[in-house]
């Protein structure tokens, strides 16, 4: 008896503990299971065709996957279409559609614990959340058909999960899926927004004039780096009355540095390239848009391609996980493509509270109350926490004295584009079925965030270039800085219409481009302002397509991979001109400068040239703004294009001057001294080719590097060259689209897979074509019938 | 005929594992060791042996085939997640863990026979 009890406790122990999730571990006994566990998540081919009954389609739909696992989906009309897309990206990506959801939300303390509730917070004090709502609940009435069909689709999936169907993460994190909802989709979309808009710099803006002084502040930070080579040149044609601002916001009399440390920003290399050429430049006399997304390298991928066939619409591109539509793609007779539009779309007031309370603020004159909305934020093995969230005229308090330390009676409202309610994915539904020039036009009507500069190209020979967006109306200078938050006057009222956005068409020159540069030229009649532009692409770029009249698409590919720095060739022989000035004597040194000398300033794979002169030009910058980097206020770091051309004019800068030690330095000092800097780190170090040294990477969203791809060795390098290939940052796609009458052609490849299963051949298979430019065939059929390639199928079927 | 009867305890507690698990959560993998156990006859040594050579080799055989049809794709992976050296190990950790309910379930089943039913002797 006693050994029988003692064998049942053992055998009961063993399960609980098994079944039980251990610290970050998964359940394992739970997790090894190879009927039910991990296991099931390995999959193996040839794939079996499939016959799904959904309740709420009205037609059968037919998915076919080509040999990329592209879906070629095919429906008898859209609310159908967007269930069986709902369905198709729910299989896919339903594990990173929520994790992004949670991460955009302010959820991530709820899957692994304190660490992160920071972070959470400043998402919902942001307005994530808010923003999101807003969105939801004014969709347009397309809008609302798409996407309340999209969440039948995905909840489909979900509600006919069980623990073996599970994506692998869930099972690896021990958690399950959630039921998707409108929030969520919204959530997804304001998670583009903030990586795309949320750039702004007005408080560390506030704090860099209140210290340095507002002509260095010009000086350092000037509205425009560079005029040349706008998104739209159209200098001196502007033909229209611009509107006029009736109030200029008054900048808030702080005479308070902000010295709390602000949550962390986006990327500022977010950006993107895209252009179109005109038949006249093209060889075969077809249009060519080309595409590429400049954003966080992740696994699974941001994107996922499919094509959405139905007798209203016909088209092929990225989407979006989590929202339907295709993002930005081609249709049977158009392409479009996007980069971002840069532009300032964020603004901060100073709210005077009457006391500790916030109960009430100060707004024209009398004490007004707030609203508060109590954020619930639930942490994984730890209490629930709750903040109180104050809201104002101008939008969420983010910091006040209980997120960052600020004096009691003081708060900094957060003024966002994406707080306001926009018209949804009414856009994206519209280009979808767009045929021609008028219905790009008629659907960017319909676009208020995030802002882009949206390219364009149809089969009858049309390219345009449009930079929209609903932008603020601003004085000038109106939003660079900390806002007074006591008048409500000092709130956004006007916006530049629609048809005054900077547009154009057909250009003399026979191409449209951009590359996140500054949208117009300098006789556009509104007053622009935004945290930085690229100065070096957009140049690079217009070059390549100026000098080249019968472009095929090879050339795009190699534009696509143009790996040479206009910044190293603006800044390189100066900087060699400061080393020579001072003594360099050691062979080591002599041999660098050799090297450097005969570089052609392409950042190809194997270049050492490449590689020194990135750890030295990244040395005097470190060294140079070193009163930023010891930030005890928030402050940000000026543009490279601001940093070359401070090199070069203005050596004696109080910049350059090394403030730990006692002399008074100049740019020859800290760029010789860089260099000296560099030599010996090469020297002890050794100097590796450029892809070895960046050592580009694809990182899970979790973090966990086996589920990521590393070391993959790829050319280019962030920021100022075409192909921003970068260590985990780049291209997040690339497409070229031939606007072929006789049918459109298209290719492109994306660092990932279009499975989001860590198991699947599909995962990562395109990842070494995007590092070493082989691209796949993106093919858009007219009809099932027509498809080719097609590995397996799915056939979805309504419910009885 | 012991080796015999232990053999097809390995093999019973296989296949009963195997229908439990269309329908019931992993740990019913215990009830199969139990089950077997409880119904032929056999040292407890022997018992704990069968149940965990039932499952484990019923585990250990299903994760090395679902492996070699992935081509090792995740099993590499979540072997580097648990700093395991190669997917091997994990089909072997996976062999163990489901063989140790096995064969506890297994010498629980063999006890209460013990208890329940007189022991005969051939």
């Amino acid at each position: 008896m006693i050994r029988l009890s003692i064998s049942l406790v053992i055998t009961i122990s063993l399960i609980y503990i098994l079944n039980t999730k251990l610290g970050p571990a998964p359940p394992l006994g739970k997790f090894l299971d190879p009927v039910n566990g991990f296991w099931a998540n390995a999959e193996s081919g040839p794939r079996i065709d499939e016959s799904v009954n959904i309740p709420g389609l009205q037609q059968p739909v037919k998915i076919l996957y080509d040999s990329l696992l592209i879906p070629h989906i095919f429906a008898e009309n859209d609310a159908d279409l967007f269930l069986a897309q709902g369905y198709v990206h729910a299989r896919h990506r339903l594990w990173q559609m929520e994790f992004q959801t949670h991460a955009a939300g302010g959820r991530i303390s709820e899957l692994i614990g304190e660490g992160a509730l920071d972070y959470d917070r400043g998402q919902r004090r942001k307005g994530m959340v808010f923003g999101a709502k807003n969105f939801i609940d004014n969709l347009d009435d397309s809008s609302k058909t798409v996407i309340e069909k999209y969440l039948l689709g995905v909840n489909y999936f979900i509600e006919n999960l069980e623990y073996a169907s599970f994506p692998f993460e869930y099972k690896l994190m021990g958690y399950a899926p959630e039921k998707w909802t409108l929030l969520k989709s919204g959530l997804l979309y304001k998670y583009m927004s903030d990586m795309l808009n949320s750039h702004e710099r007005d408080l560390e803006n506030t704090n860099f004039k209140m210290l340095y002084g507002k002509e260095m502040m010009d000086l350092i930070y000037p509205d425009v780096d560079s005029y040349e080579d706008p998104v739209v040149d159209k200098t001196g044609q502007w033909k229209f009355e611009p509107i006029t601002k009736e109030h200029i916001a008054a900048n808030a009399s702080n005479k308070e540095s902000i010295t709390f440390n602000l949550v962390a920003k986006p990327d500022p290399r977010n950006g993107s390239n895209n252009w179109a050429v005109g038949p006249e430049k093209s060889a075969t006399g077809n249009p060519i848009l080309c595409n590429d997304m400049h954003l966080g390298l992740n696994m699974p991928s941001l994107w996922f391609y499919n094509q959405l066939n139905t007798p209203n619409m016909n088209t092929l591109g990225h989407s979006l996980p989590g929202i339907p539509l295709v993002i930005t793609g081609f249709t049977d007779s158009i392409a479009w493509g996007f980069t971002n539009a840069q532009r300032d779309l964020v603004d901060w007031y100073l709210i005077e509270f009457e006391d500790a309370t916030h109960d009430t603020y100060l707004l024209d004159g009398a004490y007004q109350p707030t609203k508060k909305v109590i954020e619930e934020i639930k942490i994984a093995g730890g209490k629930t926490y709750y903040d109180t969230v104050v809201y104002t005229l101008f939008g969420p308090v983010m910091y006040d004295d209980s997120f960052r330390k600020t004096s009691a009676k003081k708060g900094y409202a957060r003024r966002w584009i994406d707080h306001d309610p926009s018209n949804g994915f009414e856009m994206f539904y519209f280009m979808n079925s767009a045929k021609n020039i008028d219905d790009y036009l008629d659907a960017l009507d319909r676009y208020s965030s995030p802002a882009q500069n949206i390219v364009f190209a149809s089969s009858k020979g049309n390219i345009a270039h449009k930079v929209q967006g609903k932008f603020p109306l601003r004085g000038f200078e109106e939003g660079k800085y900390l806002l007074d938050g006591t008048s409500s006057k000092n709130n956004w009222s006007q916006y530049i219409p629609n048809d005054q956005n900077a547009f154009w068409k057909n250009p003399e020159r026979g191409f449209v481009s951009s590359a996140n540069q500054y949208p117009a030229d300098s006789t556009y009649p509104y007053y622009i302002t935004a945290t930085m532009y690229e100065s070096y692409r957009n140049r690079t770029i217009n070059e390549t397509l100026r000098n080249d009249s019968s472009i095929t698409i090879d050339d795009m590919k190699k534009l696509h991979y143009n790996n040479f720095s206009l910044k190293a060739k603006e800044s390189l022989p100066t900087m060699l001109q400061y080393v020579n000035n001072s003594i360099s004597t050691t062979d080591k040194q002599k041999e660098m400068i050799a090297l450097l000398k005969e570089w052609d300033y392409e950042f190809s794979v194997d270049s050492k040239a490449a590689t020194f002169y990135d750890q030295w030009y990244r040395q005097a910058f470190r060294d140079t703004w070193d009163e930023i980097r010891n930030k005890k206020y928030s402050l940000y770091y000026p543009t490279n294009f601001s940093f070359v051309r401070l090199m070069k004019t203005d050596p004696n800068n109080i910049f350059f001057d090394d403030k730990s030690t006692q002399e008074i330095e100049s740019a020859e000092d800290i760029i010789a001294r860089a260099f000296d800097k560099t030599v010996d780190n090469v020297s002890e170090k050794g100097l590796n080719d450029w892809a070895t040294h960046k050592s580009t990477y694809v990182q899970h969203l979790s973090r966990q590097r086996p589920l990521g791809v590393y070391n993959i060795r790829a050319s280019g390098a962030g920021g100022d060259v075409v192909n921003a290939t970068g260590s985990n940052h780049g291209p997040s796609e690339r497409m070229i689209v031939e606007l072929d009458p006789e049918g459109v052609k298209a290719w492109g490849h994306y660092p990932g897979g279009q499975s989001g299963n860590p198991g699947s051949y599909y995962y990562d298979n395109m990842v070494e074509a995007w590092a070493t430019g082989k691209y796949f065939d993106l093919v858009l059929y007219a009809s099932p019938e027509e498809a080719k390639n097609t590995i397996f199928s799915q056939t979805l079927t309504p419910a009885k | 005929m012991q080796n015999l009867k232990f053999f097809l305890k390995i093999i019973f507690t296989g296949a009963v594992a195997f229908l439990l698990q269309l329908y019931l959560p992993w740990w019913s993998i215990a009830f199969a060791g139990f089950l077997i156990s409880f119904i032929l006859s056999s040292s407890v040594v022997l018992s704990f042996f069968s149940g965990f050579l039932g499952i484990s080799i019923y585990w250990g055989a299903l994760a090395f085939f679902i492996d070699n049809a992935n081509n090792h794709i995740l099993s590499t992976r979540v072997a580097e997640i648990f700093s395991l050296p190669n997917s091997a190990i994990l089909i072997l950790i996976t062999a163990i863990v489901g063989g140790l309910i096995g064969g506890f379930g297994a010498l629980t089943g063999s006890q209460l026979r013990n208890i329940i039913l007189p022991v005969r002797k051939f």
